[in-house]
């Protein structure tokens, strides 16, 4: 019974105010709520004396129009790897009423090289302006933000991962994020009877109120390639492997993309009946000690480490060591 | 119930006494119309729905039914602080900015601001007044002036 009666109302008033919109620059404007009056006073003589009369006082009241503005705060495309990333979003109350808005979050925009999974999303709840795993406050799938008062603004993280995800070296994946006005969207001018602050009519504005934009992410992997070469001289000058003989390994590790790696390490056991040859480990050609000391190569009788660190993308570095085949 | 009796037989009294002519009214009435544009012109409709950029009619409806000839006649309104007057209505109307102290045509007012006096704007009117010098009796008629919801 009840919903009938607000149907026909919302009805009977959107096709009058649907044509009443007249600018789309009045964005706020005065507060949902606020009384207009208007009353007069009249002066007048009448047989020499002076006389006041008042009007009656009539009063409309502001209705809540609802409005929305969401834009990416990324200034480009963010950075992805297997660590997750978060987009930034903010959430513009552009009508003249406080009002929450349900947040969507879509991974699935046609046209992008991969979707992402949503691990959560949550708003800057701390208002410091960044992401603080386990401090902002998150909200749950099918969620609103909370309240955003008229002309304010709430900051949206998306934590993204790449999960099952298996892009290449700079895909990119939009993230669409939607926010829609609690109290209902829909064309321009559609009225929600009563249900805007101070039971005033709450209007729909001209941006539907649902707004949303894209976050881009960009996948920056990385790929290491290993590659060993030996090299033997035999004790005549020849390059037979016989007792005695000299083999130089040379292990070539070559990082491909566009992101580093972190904590390289190459380790290489010294191959049965060879013997390693003292103090010839080389990085890069440079030659390091075998002892456990500051430089990144360690080495002893049944192994040598070659601790390389972080290595950028696109680079190659080079450990080689040698050994003497066994009498 | 003994007081609405007294109050029907002081109507009646002053009726049938024109010395207590203070007593029949000049009615005034105010009423607010919300502006539809359309193709056709702009019609006047009932504000079931008001939203800022809207443009409000502020109307004050008078008539004499004092059965004499009033003069002097003028009414003042003050303009709500979340309307601005029409650049039409601002430059045709008798104005004050200064909450009804002073009046005139809007450019010849001016406003003092803390460090110096500027020209007043549609923005700064506070009121809004029309003077009628003679009105005859059973004279009626409708003043108003058009204002946008900030």
């Amino acid at each position: 019974m009840k919903r009938i009666a607000i149907k026909s109302g919302l009805l009977a008033s959107a096709t009058i105010t649907a044509i009443a919109l007249p600018s789309a620059a009045m964005a706020a404007g005065v507060p949902a709520g606020t009384p207009i009056d208007n009353t007069a006073e009249a002066t007048y003589t009448i047989g020499g004396v002076t006389e006041t009369v008042p009007s009656n006082t009539v009063t409309v009241q502001v209705d809540e129009i609802l409005d929305v503005a969401v834009q990416s705060l990324d200034g480009g495309n963010v950075a992805i790897d297997d660590n997750g990333a978060v987009l930034t979003f903010q959430v513009n109350n552009t009508g003249n009423g406080p009002e929450a808005y349900e947040i969507e979050v879509d991974p699935a925009i046609v046209g992008d090289d991969f979707d992402p999974s949503i691990v959560k999303f949550a708003y800057d709840s701390n208002g410091n302006g960044v992401y603080d795993e386990g401090e902002d406050t998150v909200i749950p799938f099918g969620g609103s933000t909370p309240t955003i008062l008229a002309d304010d603004s709430l900051r949206l993280f998306v934590i993204t991962e790449l999960d099952g995800a298996n892009p290449d070296d700079q895909d990119t994946a939009d993230v669409r994020l939607t926010a829609t006005a609690e109290t209902g969207s829909g064309d321009p001018g559609t009225v929600f009877a009563g249900q805007g602050v101070d039971g005033v009519d709450a209007v729909v504005g001209l941006t539907t109120a649902l707004d949303s934009d894209i976050g881009t992410l960009i996948a920056q992997l990385s790929a290491v390639t290993l590659s060993k070469t030996a090299y033997v001289q035999d004790p005549f000058g020849g390059s037979q492997s016989v007792p005695g003989s000299i083999i130089t390994y040379r292990l070539t590790a070559n990082v491909t993309g566009s992101s580093s790696v972190d904590g390289l390490v190459i380790n290489d056991p010294i191959p049965a009946n060879t013997t390693y040859k003292p103090n010839t480990v080389r990085v890069d050609g440079v030659r390091l000690t075998d002892a456990a000391d500051g430089d990144a190569a360690f080495a002893d009788g049944s192994i040598i480490t070659a601790d390389l660190g972080t290595v950028n993308g696109g680079t190659e570095r080079v450990v080689s060591f040698k050994v003497t085949i066994d009498e | 119930m003994i007081f609405k009796t007294l109050l029907a037989a002081a109507a009646v009294t002053s009726m049938a006494v024109p010395a207590l002519a203070q007593n029949d009214p000049i009615e005034l009435s105010s009423q607010i119309q919300l502006v539809q544009p359309s193709d056709d012109g702009d019609t006047l409709v009932s504000p079931d729905s008001v939203v800022p950029g809207d443009t409000l009619v502020f109307q004050t409806s008078y008539s004499n039914r004092t059965g004499e000839t009033v003069t002097d006649f003028v009414v003042a309104t003050p303009v709500p602080p979340s309307v601005t007057l029409t650049m039409r209505s601002a430059a045709n109307l008798d104005v004050s900015v200064d909450g009804g102290t002073g009046w005139g045509q809007l450019a010849d007012l001016t406003v003092e601001e803390e460090t110096e006096t500027r020209a007043a704007t549609a923005d700064d009117v506070t009121h809004v007044r029309w003077i009628i010098a003679e009105m005859a009796p059973d004279a009626e008629g409708t003043v108003q002036y058009r204002a946008i919801v900030k």
